[in-house]
């Protein structure tokens, strides 16, 4: 019987693409792709939208503006959600087996492309018409029909673009995925901002700097008293200060550090002996995935809790999953945060006091962090075709055994490390993250933790390409 | 509307400023303090031999003292770190004078400690009050100022009402309207200067930005591997070959790119000189196949170096040939490479023989022993006819100092000088072992990836210690002792060519080639020095690989070979569910159960998965019984 993924044969020739690049892009070139199509997303998550309502609302969606690289109220407002959505959806799709396809079989893997294209577009399309019918933007009546199809046209378009910037950059024209150099690039941008911001901001206390890095100069410069002025810039609590941007060094180097742990196994082909090729299984076995998924589950909690607290805020099962408030009104950005329930001990505790205040809600919010990322980082494996039981079909089939373990089967010198790892690993990066919002680092813990993995992977990339490079010359 | 602020935009600017100088300074001072202070060593003028000495010293004079700071980049850095750090003191002192802080805190306006007490409090507002009260301060609005200030302040510590406002907000009056501003200068947002703004904008981002990345990116563009210009490998791919002979590539190095510009001879005067030296090495010079004058040049120069001629040459000349030796090494270096890709050894040797002798200041005909500090052909005369004789530099040094010949001539110092050389010329062992990496079975056979190791011990280094630097006081810049190990076939093609630069006293370097077919093989390995001649050993290595068939056949392990039946988690969780549905324990059962309730396309779905893990069992299966294997999947997975 034909594949239900043939059925996306017909309209191939319709959808955009990439070509493949006819020769191998020089590395040169290839940063300046990526180059490019960073400018491009920095451009469009700048760009406000045309047409919108300036609605004082709270933002629903705060949380998720990280992992999602979006920025509000701009061409960039649904960020990679598309991509990630897509991606996610295709990958259990076929992990699960809905979709019957053999990624082996060239052309299986031509028709599941497209149709993962199809879907992005699709899913675009249907998140920006959500996001406005929704009232995201002002009530649909309000802002006229007009505006409303205007709007889903950029957020559309908008949308496209960074779809075809992603599917270039895969192509080999860049380095990486451009889901991880967008979320990358959009925390990097927000610690410069924090850093370096040259906002200033009077409360009738005087002037403040919000950049942590210019207040502590200004500070300095200002104040008659230094010691005074190190302990304002150090331990402010209004506006970022110094001690959340070491927090975030703190973070980047322990992560970073912690990216090394790895178990090197070695492998040998039995087909061309003497041939051996070291197997590292990192402690991240399974990188940042553990902390994107928690950070999806815990948003999408957060969404359907909002939803049913705006319906009915007085039921009281309604207020077991999670109650809301509009954060206080002098700070410079509103939203709505929990205040109790289940959305409430799922949050991390905005401030030192806050944790010290309710510890209880810190311990549980540790537990349920690490529990889920280790959960997820075990659950991982299965859905991407990393698990011991993966590896070992792969390594088999393809006449790869352990070096020094001729009588024991891989899948067990295997079952000794990938687990452990993907286990031990998630909980790793769910600490982390925990202890970067403890200690309040900017960008937020999962923000970090994903820039600090994409990095090193973009790291890992280059120094791959340089020896590959290198290997072909001492070929030569 | 965001509003543009001076006096912010001068801490912004101060806080950059700050975040340049600071770097900056830092590095100034560094490299002043190794202009200065660096040691001798550090430089590479060592004089072990007084024939170095003058080397040393001439070392000393252009890489030691302030004039080594004389480069564009360290200028224009120092230029624009002094100007920004007359910036910064400038606004550094307008900010102090009008900078201030409008921050409201009491105990400042009451000019007593943070903290103080309630009663010092009362005491010092009575003291203020009483001194800036507008009655005994009439017609004087600065007095009249600071005493509403200090009612305030006072107001603020005593009043519980203002003091929690002032903690809370900074003001006793409660919260105030919340100003933001952006530390940008405020004239960028005056109208009249609209244009002119816009204008630069424009110029910066589409002229000037775009230009410097054009401009870097075609400099940078010339350079190919080890910053050699891709120019310089076209001419080498267009010269060397197969055939190419040691006194044909002075030639060949004087035509690389990098010399073109700085090679053309100018005037007249130049033009005469060359001639000159030309009528002087002519003998020992290969025919030009080039009379482009740049090559001449660069060839005449070359030959006066390696014939030791260099005391006619004019101090300009002398400047052009010590450019050409300082970028000798990296660009013979490349050349072969050229070989090497060419598959040449024979070529490739000469090359590395061509840089021997620019590194000790001889040519092909001379006798090795000129190495040797203060040599002349009438000591090497003595020494060849002599009583011990001695041909070559490793017989001289095999005789015992007190019987060495030729050193009539000389003073003690000189003798000494020659013992000392000696004993920096290195004394090298090399041994082989041919093998392949393998945990089972280390026999070769066809088609494997073999490893020669050739393990290099230099005898002459004392235990612990490391080779220093080359002795060749006639090449004007340090250089490193370095090996070069090439393997190659008895018909001349390049299996491998790798220079070994590491200066320990024993070096291990792998070469792993893939086994020939079976039989018996002989290749050649030679060792080369990078800096001396006549120390060059070549040996016989010997293969031989056996048929591959009598290697064990790969086995699955049974447990692997079961992977397919496993179920993933997936089907894990789903069988898991179907079982909590139904009573029945079979699962096949369970799923004909199971495929009564679902649709149709449930049933569809999993009879073909069904069917599809048969097929990878029975294929598994087939895998075990014939060693016949696909080869299209093989480098997909580890190819990483």
């Amino acid at each position: 019987m034909p594949k239900a993924i043939h059925l996306i044969r017909p309209i191939i020739p319709i959808i955009p693409e990439v070509e493949k690049p006819t020769s191998a892009i020089p590395f040169r070139e290839k940063v300046l792709w990526t180059t490019c199509s960073l400018l491009i997303y920095m451009v469009c998550s700048n760009l406000p939208l045309y047409g919108v309502q300036r609605a004082r609302s709270s933002d629903p969606f705060y949380w998720m503006r990280v992992i999602l690289a979006s920025n509000r109220g701009t061409l960039m407002e649904l960020g990679v959600s598309p991509l990630v959505t897509t991606g996610m959806v295709m990958q259990l799709l076929v992990g699960a087996k809905v979709v019957d396809v053999n990624l082996d079989a060239k052309e299986d893997r031509v028709l599941y492309m497209a149709a993962q294209k199809v879907v992005g577009l699709l899913v675009t399309l249907a998140m920006a018409v959500a996001y406005v019918l929704s009232g995201t933007y002002g009530d649909v009546s309000a802002i006229g029909l007009g505006n409303a199809i205007l709007i889903v046209a950029q957020l559309t378009a908008a949308g496209w673009v960074l779809l075809m910037l992603d599917e270039m950059l895969q192509r080999g024209y860049g380095m990486g995925s451009g889901i991880s150099l967008f979320i990358a690039s959009h925390v990097s941008e927000t610690i410069v901002w924090k850093a370096f911001s040259p906002i200033t901001i009077n409360t009738g206390r005087g002037t403040e700097f919000e950049g942590a890095c210019l207040a502590f100069f200004h500070l300095i410069f200002v104040r008659r008293n230094k010691f005074q002025a190190i302990s304002e810039a150090l331990l402010r609590q209004n506006l970022p200060n110094l001690t959340s941007l070491m927090a975030t060094c703190l973070i980047f180097v322990a992560c970073i550090y912690m990216q090394m742990w790895r178990v090197n196994l070695t492998v040998k082909l039995q087909k061309a002996r003497g041939l051996e090729r070291p197997y590292p299984i990192k402690l991240f076995y399974t990188s940042n995935m553990p902390i994107i998924l928690q950070t999806a589950f815990v948003s999408n909690i957060y969404f359907v809790s909002q939803m049913l607290y705006n319906q009915s805020p007085n039921s009281p099962f309604i207020k077991l999953i999670g109650e809301w408030a509009v954060t206080s009104p002098d700070s410079t950005a509103q939203y709505s945060v929990p205040v109790s329930g289940l959305a409430y001990y799922i949050s991390p505790p905005a401030t030192f006091s806050v944790l010290l205040h309710d510890p209880f809600h810190a311990l549980f919010y540790l537990m349920f962090t690490l529990t889920a990322c280790a959960v997820f980082g075990r659950t991982w494996t299965e859905v991407s075709g990393t698990s011991v039981r993966d590896v070992a079909r792969q390594m088999r089939d393809n006449q790869v055994v352990m070096k020094g373990h001729r009588d024991t089967a891989t899948a067990k010198i295997l079952s000794r490390y990938i687990p452990i790892a993907a286990t031990l690993g998630g909980i790793c990066i769910g600490l982390l993250t925990v202890l970067a919002d403890y200690l309040g680092a900017i960008g937020s813990g999962t923000g970090i933790l994903l820039t600090v993995t994409i990095i090193y992977d973009f790291y890992e990339a280059f120094a791959r390409e340089n020896a590959s490079v290198n290997s072909m010359m001492a070929q030569m | 509307m965001l509003q543009y602020d001076d006096s912010a935009f001068y801490f912004v600017a101060l806080s950059f400023i700050t975040l340049y100088i600071v770097p900056s300074w830092y590095s100034i001072i560094n490299n002043v303090r190794v202009a200065l202070f660096s040691t001798d060593e550090d430089i590479g003028a060592v004089s072990r031999t007084s024939a170095e000495k003058q080397k040393a010293s001439e070392l000393k004079k252009t890489s030691k003292g302030l004039k080594t700071l004389n480069s564009t980049g360290f200028i224009v850095n120092f230029v624009l770190t002094l100007l920004c750090s007359a910036i910064f003191l400038w606004l550094y002192f307008s900010v102090q004078s009008n900078g201030e802080v409008n921050s409201f805190d009491p105990f400042t306006i009451l000019q007593i400690d943070t903290g103080a007490e309630l009663k010092e409090i009362k005491k010092a507002y009575k003291k203020m009050s009483l001194r800036y009260h507008p009655d005994k301060n009439p017609n004087n609005p600065q007095a009249e100022a600071t005493f509403m200030m200090v009612a305030k302040a006072y107001e603020a510590l005593t009043n519980p009402v203002a003091k929690e406002n002032w903690e809370k907000y900074g003001n006793p009056d409660g919260k105030q309207s919340l100003a933001v501003s952006i530390g940008l200068p405020e004239f960028l947002l005056n109208v009249d200067n609209r244009n002119l703004v816009l204008l630069t904008y424009l110029i910066v981002m589409v002229i000037v930005v775009p230009c410097a990345v054009w401009a870097y990116y075609s400099n940078s563009s010339k350079f190919g591997e080890k910053d050699v210009m891709y120019d310089s490998y076209a001419w080498y791919h267009h010269n060397l070959n197969e055939h190419t002979l040691t006194k044909s590539l002075p030639e060949v190095l004087a035509g690389s790119a990098e010399f073109r510009e700085r090679n053309l001879t100018k005037s007249q005067a130049d033009k005469d000189e060359i001639g000159k030296v030309l009528a002087r090495v002519k003998s020992h010079m290969q025919k030009p196949s080039y009379n482009h004058p740049v090559v001449l040049k660069g060839n005449v120069l070359l030959h006066a170096h390696l014939t030791r001629q260099t005391d006619v040459l004019s101090e300009a000349s002398m400047e052009d040939l010590r450019f050409m030796l300082r970028y000798s090494s990296s660009l013979i270096d490349a050349m072969i490479s050229v070989c090497k890709h060419q598959e040449s050894l024979k070529s490739a040797l000469n090359c590395v023989k061509f840089g021997q002798f620019v590194a000790q200041g001889m040519w092909i005909k001379d006798s090795e022993l000129l190495q040797l500090p203060h040599f002349t052909e009438n000591e090497v005369g003595h020494v060849a006819k002599g009583k011990p004789s001695a041909k070559t530099i490793k017989e001289y040094m095999a005789i015992p100092n007190e019987s060495k010949k030729g050193l009539k001539e000389f003073t003690e110092e000189q003798k000494e000088d020659i013992f000392k050389c000696c004993d920096i010329l290195p004394n090298l062992t090399v041994e082989t072992k041919v093998f392949v990496d393998d945990d089972e079975d280390d026999n070769v056979y066809e088609g494997d990836l073999c490893t020669v190791l050739v393990t290099l011990t230099r005898n002459n280094v004392p235990e612990g210690e490391k080779a220093g630097l080359v002795h060749a006081p006639r090449f004007p810049f340090p250089r490193r002792e370095a090996w070069w190990v090439a393997l190659g076939t008895k018909e001349g093609k390049i299996i491998s060519i790798d220079k070994v630069t590491s200066p320990e006293r024993v070096v291990v370097h792998k070469i792993k080639f893939l086994a020939p077919r079976a039989g018996h093989y002989e290749f050649d390995l030679h060792v080369l020095s990078n800096a001396y001649v006549g120390f060059d050993h070549e040996e016989s290595v010997e293969l031989t690989t056996q048929d591959p068939s009598a290697l064990p056949e790969y086995k699955v392990h049974p447990d692997d070979a079961e992977l397919d039946d496993e179920p993933t988690l997936f089907e894990e969780m789903m069988n898991a569910n179907i079982e909590a549905d139904s009573d029945s324990d079979e699962e096949e059962d369970s799923d004909g159960d199971d495929d009564d309730e679902s649709e149709e396309e449930g049933i569809r779905e999993l009879t073909e998965e069904e069917s599809k893990k048969r097929e990878l069992q029975k294929k598994a299966r087939k895998k075990d019984d014939s060693d016949s294997d696909d080869d299209s999947d093989v480098e997909e997975v580890h190819a990483d």
